[in-house]
Parts: structure tokens; sequence; C-alpha cells
């Protein structure tokens, strides 16, 4: 029978029953769903890096990385699998479309799969598969082509077997899980895109990237899982060396084979140039001897020619002598025979004469005959002699005529000889000079060859990294974005639990006084105290849990989606969210719904129970109407108008209903408050940052230290860019150990010179300037001074590897995004006595400049050979900002929620007013108020309340705000509460906005209040 | 605008209007204009006639009055009596312009109140009915005096609040809240509130009901005396017959019908009669 009577009493009391049933619906579902939002996101995400293999590390080397590699990381400790990755940005388009950056990668076989949203992978090396998330212009659809253009340098062109691709498919890669895309040294700095294609359409014989997955099986985007990571980080980065270093092997020996036949070339070239020169020089010898030869014999000829000459000249003189001689002898002969001719005559005559005696005669003349005969045989001789010597004279004269004639021959030749000699000179000349240049070729060959090799025995060690996945820009972001989810889940939900079972309560409250007679009645019927408890545990149970049941399965599937839908703008990997059912969340959700709603029907009720039966009957003394504190302020209470008296005593009259109402609405208006200013906080603080703080437009880090004339070679360089001196600042920029107490932390150290940095970064803490810091002190950022609870006039110590330096604080600067420390250039050099090596620039443009110029001028900077990265704020503020857009949507559910429960709150308690006070409401029907007059006399209180309600929710909300952010812990940004200008006016009149609905939705349940209610018996 | 289809007033109005006297008397149009009405016959103020009321339950229909016909004159105290159930409060209800009626026709000083609509019969109630209720119906909340006014604030012409709470003997009790009030204090408070509104009609629900003996006697004899010494015409509802002979006009009601209408030439003062 009493249960006959506790399902009418659902079905006669149907609102206040749904009052339970929506609030505790409202109160679990808005609990469980959010606090079930992230492990619903991370679920999503974990099944989709589970599914496609999402690497552990990723291997960078400088060296790149090759099949070796592969296997060395696969024998490596706990590696379950290793894959090389190429990755090559490139300027492609598709159809006649612009031409974009692109990061072309080759498919993936075992780690970081594709998901295939669209058609199929590629099968053949001319084919390719698309991103599905940032192909948003036609012609990057399903059977276009993507098409390497020729403006890629040749280099790269050359890294390419085919450069037009048929997109067979579009897809997502776990290595963007979301929205960016990264940054890229060419186009205009910023990857808009990527495809995939097989390995073998790619012309290289490395890999950029070396995936690794290690045998770790925690759960993706776990603690645990990031313990592991962190534990493993050492062994990676061995890992990472040890490529690097076999790397640097290979490519050594590689560069010194081909080197070796570069040398072997030049050695060969060598010698064929010396084999040559001697030939040359062999050749021009032999003629030279030959020349010299031919001069010595004409020479030699024209000294026998000479000496021919002299002797026929002396045989000449000598026969032209012996002639005269001779002839002079033939003379003497002559006279000698005259003489003796004349001796005979005189001898004769002599004789005639005789003189002489014949003997004497006869001797005589014997004597000159004989003188005679002998005279005539000497002139004989002389006779033979000279025509001899003629004869001789003659020869000695042909001599010589031949001899002269010999000597002009010989002139002749020793011309033909000179003039060939001439000719060997001047060939050897010409000889000289080629051979002078090939040897000059040689030399600057080998010179070369010398320098490779040392090139080679000297080639850089190289750098390694091993970047964990957290270090994947769309991971952690996603880590990040899912921990704000749950931070803001923390604690809007409790307080909208606490609501829910306020209302719980009250309502229960009500209904048990309500029903005071009844209870008494069954009491005096005998039924025991815990049959009537056990109805109203019942009614109030059954209403919790069927709303916390309906409320748990909804919010878990509602808010997680909602959620999720919105984060699809940054995530395209699924569409859809996981539906998770954490089922000790759902019991203890279930236990304190049921533990509130019956806890209160029981201390409601217990009350009951010392009165006796006969009592309860009795309709219960209504409360004594009392004055109230403001009626004592005669001259104020005289003011206010007679029903404006009505309805303030009501309101004060109840505390209990007092009490619960402005708890409720002001927690409504609190929610308002901190849900918007949630969204003030979060959303406009890449604007804040940007606007406020870091006025500099690209941040430009190198890997060498910045000398001057490398900072003029970088000016240089940029000039086309429109980047003049006074608008670069280089500085130091590095992370230091910052110790606070026995806390040590890593932050960024700017160190620089004060002058002139105000129009790169703005310190300042609200509306307060800072001055750059002095020698020995510090300006620490609001998130460090937050975290670490340190402040001006604090003393912290930094470390930078083994030197340490103290450091005074005398400012804390506001910041939002990234965390930094600045100090000047002589803090640094006196702290930690060495030069602040400069390795990262600001560029600063003119506020206003065009976003293509900043644009281009960080991919000019990110050209310099130099230059590591060169990043612009434009991109870091549009991630910023599209990361906190998405959390819009949680602010909107949260408004949303507030605003539901400000309607469920507020027609709750204007529903138990109006159930409470019908008798009075058809009082005054019957005393002829006007429907508004009763509305007014009802309602008024319900905005009195709300107004109150709302006053006292201004502080809990700001107060709401502030925990909320302070929990929200995100590495690198900062949250600092903030109220827009109309945040506090708006979500005040929204909280009347609701109170209205609520009184409009409630005129009708007052106008059906009939006025018979008048007649009936007190209860 | 003040309109009318009334020639005769009309031609008032036309008049008055012509004389410059029009915004005065406008003024003090605000008073209802059931005033104008007032030339009926002062034997017939309150006048049923054929009064049916059906209420439809689901599908059955229940005839809570089936023909009422009666008139109650101008200063009188008439007495309705019958059983539970015999249709009284119904009666009561469609008098009191709470309810309409299905058919037949309800009249106060010479104005039909049967048809008029809610608005209409807002005003009916606030401005000529005063109502005592079995039960009090005070706020709780307010004081004697601030109940008096709550009703008072609403009308065009009502009588001060203290010196009618003075006049039903609780002039020391004004600033006492319900509960600090006995049962009788309460329905005087309650009869004080009816009254300061200056109403036409004077209807009380079984205001004894909830009263012991003597303190209801006190009620009624304050009942009577308004009628009787201040002129109002006041409606008892009871089923208490034992209270009749103190009313000028005795109603029965049995199944919805008007049984017997009886009038008391001469009726007893409530401190003669016993129950």
């Amino acid at each position: 029978m009493l249960r006959k009577s506790t399902f009418r009493e659902i079905r006669t009391s149907l609102a206040r029953y749904l009052a339970i049933f929506a609030i505790v619906a409202l109160g679990v579902g808005f609990f469980s769903g959010l606090k079930d939002c992230k492990e619903s996101m991370v679920s999503t995400a974990r099944k989709y890096l589970d599914r496609t293999n999402f690497y552990d590390y990723q291997i960078l080397s400088s060296y790149g990385a090759d099949d070796d590699s592969v296997a060395l990381a696969e024998s490596w400790d706990e590696v379950k699998a290793a894959e090389g990755s190429i990755q090559i940005d490139v300027m492609a388009r598709s159809g006649d479309g612009d031409s974009r950056a692109l990061k072309c990668i080759s498919l993936p076989d075992k780690i970081n799969t594709l998901n295939v949203v669209e058609g199929r992978l590629p099968e053949a090396s001319n084919e390719c598969v698309v991103d599905s998330y940032s192909i948003t212009d036609a012609g990057f659809r399903v059977g276009d082509f993507i098409e390497i253009t020729d403006e890629n340098d040749k280099d790269k062109l050359d890294e390419f077997r085919e450069t037009r691709f048929e997109i067979v498919g579009l897809v997502n890669t776990p290595i963007y899980l979301d929205y960016q895309r990264g940054s890229t040294d060419i186009g205009n700095g910023s990857l808009d895109t990527f495809f995939f294609i097989d390995k073998d359409a790619f012309d290289v014989d490395y890999y950029t990237n070396l995936y690794i997955k290690l045998d770790g099986d925690q759960q993706a985007l776990s603690e645990e899982h990031e313990d592991y990571l962190k534990a493993k980080e050492d062994s990676m980065k061995d890992l990472a060396e040890a490529v690097t270093a076999g790397r640097r092997e290979t490519a050594q020996e590689e560069a010194q084979k081909e080197l070796d036949e570069k040398k072997q070339e030049y050695e060969d070239n060598l010698a064929k140039y010396k084999r040559e020169k001697a030939n040359a020089e062999n050749k021009l010898n032999k003629a030279e001897n030959k020349i010299n030869a031919g001069e010595k014999k004409i020479k030699k000829t024209r000294k026998q020619l000479n000496a021919a000459i002299t002797e026929a000249n002396a045989g000449i003189e000598q026969a032209n002598a012996a002639i005269a001689d001779l002839k002079t002898k033939k003379a003497q002969a002559e006279g000698g025979i005259e003489e003796a001719k004349a001796a005979k005559e005189q001898a004769k005559a002599a004789h005639e004469g005789g003189m002489i005696s014949d003997d004497e005669y006869a001797a005589a003349i014997a004597q000159a005959d004989a003188t005679i005969s002998g005279l005539e045989g000497n002139l004989n001789d002389i006779n033979n002699g000279i025509s001899q010597a003629e004869a001789g004279l003659k020869q000695a004269q042909e001599g010589l005529a031949q001899a002269e004639a010999g000597l002009k021959e010989l002139d002749k030749q020793k011309n033909k000889l000179d003039s060939s000699e001439k000719k060997l000179k001047k060939e050897e000349r010409k000889a000289d000079n080629e051979f002078d240049k090939a040897k000059r070729e040689l030399d600057d060959a080998k010179d070369k060859l010398d320098e490779a090799q040392e090139k080679i025995d000297d080639m850089e060690i190289g750098n390694s990294f091993a970047l964990s996945r957290k270090e994947n820009m769309g991971y952690s972001s996603f880590d990040s974005n899912s921990s704000i989810v749950s931070n803001i889940s923390k604690i809007f939900p409790l307080f909208f639990f606490l609501i829910a079972a306020l209302v719980c309560m009250t309502t229960m409250t009500r209904m048990v006084d309500e029903q005071r007679t009844q209870i008494g009645v069954l009491k005096a019927l005998g039924y025991s105290n815990s049959q009537i408890v056990g109805k109203y545990m019942f009614y109030s149970g059954s209403g919790a849990f069927l709303g916390a049941v309906l409320g748990f399965f909804v919010g878990c599937k509602v808010f997680p989606t909602v959620i999720w839908n919105a984060y699809t703008m940054m995530y395209d990997f699924s569409h859809s969210v996981d539906y998770i059912i954490n089922w000790k969340l759902g019991l203890i959700v279930l236990a304190v719904s049921l533990l509130c709603s019956m806890g209160a029907t029981w201390v409601s009720i217990a009350a009951d129970f010392k009165v006796p039966p006969a009592e309860l009957i009795r309709p219960k003394t209504p409360p004594a109407g009392r004055r109230i504190l403001l009626e004592r302020i005669r001259p104020l209470w005289n003011r206010i108008s007679f029903l404006y008296k009505v309805s303030i005593r009501n309101i004060f009259r109840d505390k209990k209903r007092f009490l619960m109402m402005v708890i409720g609405v002001s927690g409504c208006t609190a929610l308002l408050i901190a849900g918007i200013g949630i969204r003030a906080t979060i959303s406009k603080i890449a604007d804040y940052q940007f606007d406020e703080i870091s006025l500099y437009d690209i941040t430009v880090m190198f890997s060498k230290n910045m000398t001057e004339d490398r900072q003029k070679d970088f000016m240089e360089e940029m000039k086309d860019a429109g980047v003049t001196g006074d608008s670069v600042r280089f500085l130091h920029r590095g992370e230091v150990t910052v110790i606070i107490g026995d806390k040590t932390t890593d932050i960024t150290c700017v160190a620089t010179e004060a002058e002139g940095f105000d129009q790169f970064i703005d310190l300042h803490t609200g509306d307060q300037h800072l001055d750059y810091p002095g020698p020995g002190e510090a300006i620490i950022v609001k998130k460090t001074n937050h975290d670490y609870g340190i402040g001006v006039g604090d003393e912290i110590t930094l470390r930078d590897d083994y030197r340490e330096m103290k450091v005074k604080i005398v400012g804390v600067a506001d910041n939002y995004v990234y965390d930094s420390i600045y100090i000047s250039s002589d803090t640094y050099r006196d702290g930690f006595g060495m030069e602040p090596d400069i390795k990262a620039a600001y560029i600063d443009f003119e506020e206003g400049t065009a976003e293509d110029v900043i644009r281009n001028a960080s991919a000019d900077a990110a050209g310099y050979e130099y230059t590591a990265a060169a990043q612009t704020n434009i991109d870091v503020r549009e991630n910023v900002n599209k990361m906190m857009k998405s959390l819009n949507s949680i602010v909107y559910v949260v408004i949303l929620s507030a605003a539901l429960l400000a309607f469920i709150v507020l027609y709750n308690l204007t529903n138990i007013n109006i159930t409470e006070r019908i008798r009075e409401i058809a009082t005054i029907k019957v005393l002829g108020f006007y429907q508004l007059e009763v509305s007014q006399y009802v309602f008024r209180e319900n905005l009195f309340l709300t107004a109150v309600a709302a006053i006292v929710g201004i502080p809990m909300g700001d107060g709401l705000l502030k925990f909320v952010i302070d929990n929200i812990v995100l590495s690198m940004i900062y949250f600092e509460p903030r109220h827009g200008p109309y945040d506090i006016p708006i979500s005040v009149a929204m909280t009347f906005v609701f109170a209205f609905l609520v009184n409009i939705a409630m005129q009708k349940r007052l106008r059906d209040v009939s006025m018979t209610e008048s007649l009936k018996a007190v209860e | 605008m003040y309109e009318t289809n009334d020639p005769e007033l009309k031609e008032k109005y036309k008049a008055l209007k012509e004389a410059g006297l029009l915004d005065n008397i406008l003024e003090k149009a605000d008073v209802p204009e059931e005033k104008e009405a007032a030339a009926a016959d002062p034997d017939d103020y309150v006048v049923f006639e054929h009064v049916r009321k059906v209420y439809h339950v689901g599908e059955v229909d229940i005839e809570a009055l089936a023909d009422a016909t009666f008139s109650v004159s101008k200063g009188e105290l008439a007495i309705v009596v019958g059983e539970s159930g015999a249709g009284k409060t119904t009666l009561l209800n469609i008098l009191g312009g709470m309810d309409t009626l299905t058919s037949g026709r309800v009249l106060l000083d010479g104005r039909e109140i049967s048809s008029l609509n809610t608005r209409e019969l807002t005003k009916y109630r606030r401005y000529d009915i005063g109502f005592v209720f079995q039960f009090y119906n005070l706020v709780q909340n307010l004081t004697a005096l601030e109940n008096v006014s709550l009703a008072t604030q609403i009308c065009s012409d009502p009588l001060d609040p203290a010196e009618t709470l003075k006049a039903v003997g609780l002039g020391d009790r004004m600033y006492n809240f319900p509960g600090q009030l006995s049962g009788g204090e309460q329905q005087r408070v309650a009869i004080a509130r009816a009254l300061a509104k200056n109403p036409k009609l004077l209807l009380c629900d079984e205001p004894t009901g909830a009263l012991d003996y003597n303190t209801g006697k006190q009620i009624l004899q304050l009942l009577q005396d308004q009628a009787h010494k201040s002129g109002a015409t006041v409606i008892i509802i009871t089923h208490n017959k034992a209270i009749t002979p103190m009313g000028d006009r005795v109603i029965s009601v049995r199944s919805g019908r008007v049984q017997d209408v009886k009038i008391n030439p001469h009726p007893v003062p409530v401190s003669e009669i016993e129950w």
C-alpha cells in the first residue's frame, strides 16, 4: 500500500520529482562528463597512436641515417622496431595552382603508419597520398597531380626520381597529430601540407629521420609512459650518437674512397705530365744538340777553310816568292852563263889572245863550259822550279777560291742553323708555358686533394638528437589540451555537484515538511519509522538514482563529444571520440548522489520522528512572522512601498530558502563569470603576449656564436628583406638552471644590454614599467613567480654547467607564453666569468608591417648559413590562438551548463516557493490582485534574491576563476586570471535573464493556482 | 478615453465636457463602473437566477449547482446553509467571482457578474467583495495591520486599516504577527481585512469552522453587527444550521438547488444562539 502511495506521490508531484531527477542528472552529467572528457580524448588519441604505431623516439643526425643505422637501432636495448624515413621539403603545385612548400615523406612501413581517409595508398612510384587535413583548396584531391616545380634547387630536384605524382588517397599521420604543419626553410617559411610517396621515388641513399619504437607497453599519454620515455632518454641519446658516429664513418669512408679515386686520377695526371714533359724536353734537346753539332761543324769547317785559305794564301805567297826567287836565280844562272860565256870568250879571246894557254884555255874553256853546262842544268832546274811553283801557285789559288766558296756555303748553312735554333727556342718557351700551366693545375688539384683529405680526416663529429614523441608538436599540444580540459574539470563539476546536492536537500526538506501530516497519519496507523523513511528515501533515492544514471551516461557521451567536436578543428585523426565509461567514477557519483538526496531526506525526516504522531497530524504551527533588521531602520523602512516590504520580509523570513537561493543562483553567476573569464583569460593570451610584451616579430636561433663579422654577414643577407641595424637585436639566449631553495628548474636566460631592449620586449608588471636589470640583478616572469613562489627581493642561484652565480630579483614581469629570466650581459660575464655567446636574434618590424614581409624575412633569416631556426611570432600567435579557440568549446559548455543550472535552481526554488505559498497566492488572488500583481508579489522576491545572489556571485566567480586558472598548469604558458571589461556585467545580466525566463515559465503555474486553494483546510 | 453606450450618459458626458468639468469627473471616474448602475432594486442586491454549474471530471459531468435562484437585499445578513456537497461552496465561488457558471445569471447591485471575463472578475473581487475564509488565510509574515493593508493597498476607496482593526477590537494587537494571535483574533484580522476594502458584499466561508464555540460566537456577532449596525451586506456560508436564526434571510441549499429561502424578520442576536 505504501508503495502504491509512493508511486502515486511521484505522479502527483512530478515537477518536484523531476527537479530532483534533473538537478542530479545535470550535476552528475556535468561532473562525470567533464571528468570523462580527458579520458575519452586520451583514449581516442591512444587508439589512434596505437593503431598507427606512433614512434617513441626520433633520431636525427646531421649525417642522416641509413640501413646500417636502422640495423643498429634495431639491435639497441629495448628497441622494438626502427624505421628510416625520408623527408624533404619541396616547392610543389597542383595543376595551375600556386606552388607551395610541401613536405614530401617516404611511405612508412611499420612506424607512424598512415590512416587512409579516402582512396588508397600509393602502389607505384608516381603515385602519392596527401594530408587529408590541410587540403582545403581544389587541386589537392584524389585524382589530381602534385608536381615538384623547377624553382627547387637542382640538388633538390636530383633527390627525386619522379617529379609528378598522382594523388591516389587522402591520409592522416600521427606525426602531424594536430593542424600544425611546422616551418621550413623554403617558400614563405611555413609548410602548407605534406604528401607521401614511395621510397623508390626518391633518389637518395640516406634517411632524414629515424623513428624508434620502444619495447615499453605503457599507455600513450600516460604518466607512466612519460616516465618511461624519460628513463630511456640517455639510451636514445647514445643511440643517436652511435648512429651519427656510424654515419660519420661511412661518410668518411665514402668520401675517402671518392677522394682516393681523385687522388689516383691526380697521380695519373701527374705522371702523364711528367712523361710528356720529359718527352718534350728530350726532343728539344735533340734538336738543340743537332743545331749545336751543326754549329760546331760549321765552326770547324770554317776554321779549316780559313786555315786552307791562310795556307793557300801562304802557298801563293810562297809560290810567288819561290817564283821570284827562282826568277832571280834564273837571272843569276843566266848571268853566270853569260859570264861563263863571256869568260870563254875572254878565255877564247884570251886563248886566242892567247894570253892563256891552250891548256889554260882549254881549261878555262872547259871550266867555262863546265860552268855553263852546270848553270844551264841549274837553269833547267830553275825553270822546272818556276813552272813547278807556278803550278803550285795555281793550285794554291784554286784552293783559295775553293775555300772561299766553301766559306760562303758555310755562312748559308750557319744562317739556316740560326733560324732553326730560334724556332727551337720558341718552341721551348711554348712548351715551358704549357707545362707550367699543367703543373699549376696539378698543384691546385693537389692542394684541393690535401684539403679534402684534411676535411675527411677532421670530419665533424656531427649533431645527434634523440627527440621523444613529447617533442612532437601535435602530440604535446594534444597532451596540453587534454590536460587543460582535465584541469578545468577539476573544480567546476564539483561546484555543480554541490549545488545539485543542495537543491536535492531543499526539495526533500520541503517535501517532508509538506507531508508532515501524512507522516503523522502513517505513524498513527502504525507504520514503522523505517517504512515511512523508506517511502521518502525511495522517492528521493529513485529520483537521484535515475538522474545519476541518465546524467552519467549522457554526460559521458555528450561532453566528450561536444568538446571533441571543437577539438577536431585542431585534430584531424578521429571524427568521433571514444565513449569511455569509467565505472568507478560512475559508482562514486551514484553513491554521492544517493547519499546527498537520501541523506537530505533522512535529515529532514528524522526531525519529524521525534514528535509524537498526534502533533504531526495537526498542522505545523506556521513560523511566526518576525520583524527583520531593516525595519529597525525606520526612515528607510518607511520609505519602502508596502508591497516591497512584504517581499523583503518574505525574503528574510525563510533563511533556508534565502541561503539556498543565494547559494544556487550565486553559484550560477559565479560559474558564468568564471566560464566567461576563462575565455577572456585563455583566448586572448596570445594577444596579450604579442601586443603587450613580445613586440619583436621574428626569433632567429643560430648554430654558431655570432661574432661581429657574422653579425655583419647576417645583416648583409637580411638587407633585401628590409631589415636594418636597429631592428635586430643579437643577444644571448640559453637555458640556465635556476636554483630556488632545493628546487631547480630550467629557464631560458636572456642576457643583453639594457639599451633599446624595450623595442623588442616590453618588461612590465601591470602598468608599471620595469627597467632592465642592472649588475647582479634579474627579472623573472610571472610563471616562475607563480610556480616557485619567488618574488622581488629574493635571491636565486643561476647555474650554467658548473658555473654558478647569485642574482637578486628586482622585478616580476608579466608574461604568458614561454618563461624567461632576464639579466644584463655584464651580470652574465661577471657571474659566469665568460662572455655570453650570442646565438639568438630578435627582429622587430614596424607595427602594422604586412605578414608577408615578416614571413619572407623569416625565410631569409632561415637561409643564412648559421641559422638553426627562425620563427615568426605570427606563427606562434596563430598556434596559441588556435589552441585557445578550441578551449572556447569548454567555456561554452560551462556557460550553457551554468545557464541550465541557474534555470533548474531558480525553477526548483520558485516552484517550492509557489507550492509553499499556494494558499497565500490563492488568497491574494481572491483579494483581487491582478495577474501581474500576483506575479510581482511572488517574483519580486525572486528578482531580489537573484540580485543578492548575483552580487555574492561576483567575488565567488572571481575566486573560482582564479582557482581554475591556477590549476591549469601548462609548460611554457602562464595564465593570469583576467576579466574582460564586460564579463561581470554580462554574467550578472545573464543571471537575471535566466531569472526572468524562469519567472516567465512560472507564470502559467501561478495563473493556474486555483483560488479555491484558499478555501481548503490547512494541511 | 472614457466610453459608454448609454445615450443618457453620453449626453451628460458631452455637457460636462462643454462645461469644462469633465476632467474633474474623469479623475473620479477611476471608480469602478458598476457604481453608475447603482439604480437596482435594493431588495435584489444580490441575485441568483437559475444558476447552473457543471464540472467536467474526466468523462463524468458533475452538476454542482442544478438550479439555484435566490436574492439578497442590501444590508442584509444572509446565511447559506447546506450539507457538505450541497453546492454551497460552488455558490460561494461563483458569487465570489472565483468561478464561472455554466448557465443562469448572477447580479450584484444590478450588475451582471456572470458575464464578466477574468480580468473583470478580478476587478470585481478587488473592489466589490470582501472575503472571510474559514482558515483566515492571513499572510504569516505580515502584522495584523499589514495584512489589512495588503487588501487596502489595491482598493480605490478603502477604510483606514488601523481604524478597521480598532473597530473589530484589535486596536492593541495591530503590530502582532498572525502567529502571535489566537484563532479568533486572526479571524477578526481577516474580517477587518475584508471590511477595510469597503466592499459591496462581505462573503464569509464557514467563518467559525476553525474556531472554538465562544470565539466563533464572537466572530458571528461581529459579522451580524456589520450588517445590522454598519449596513453591510453579509453572506455567511455554513453547514451549521444552528446559527441560521441570526440571519435576516436563510437560504437552504441541497443537491445543487436552493431548497428554501426563509426571511427572518427578527433575527436573534448571536449571544442568544446556542449550538
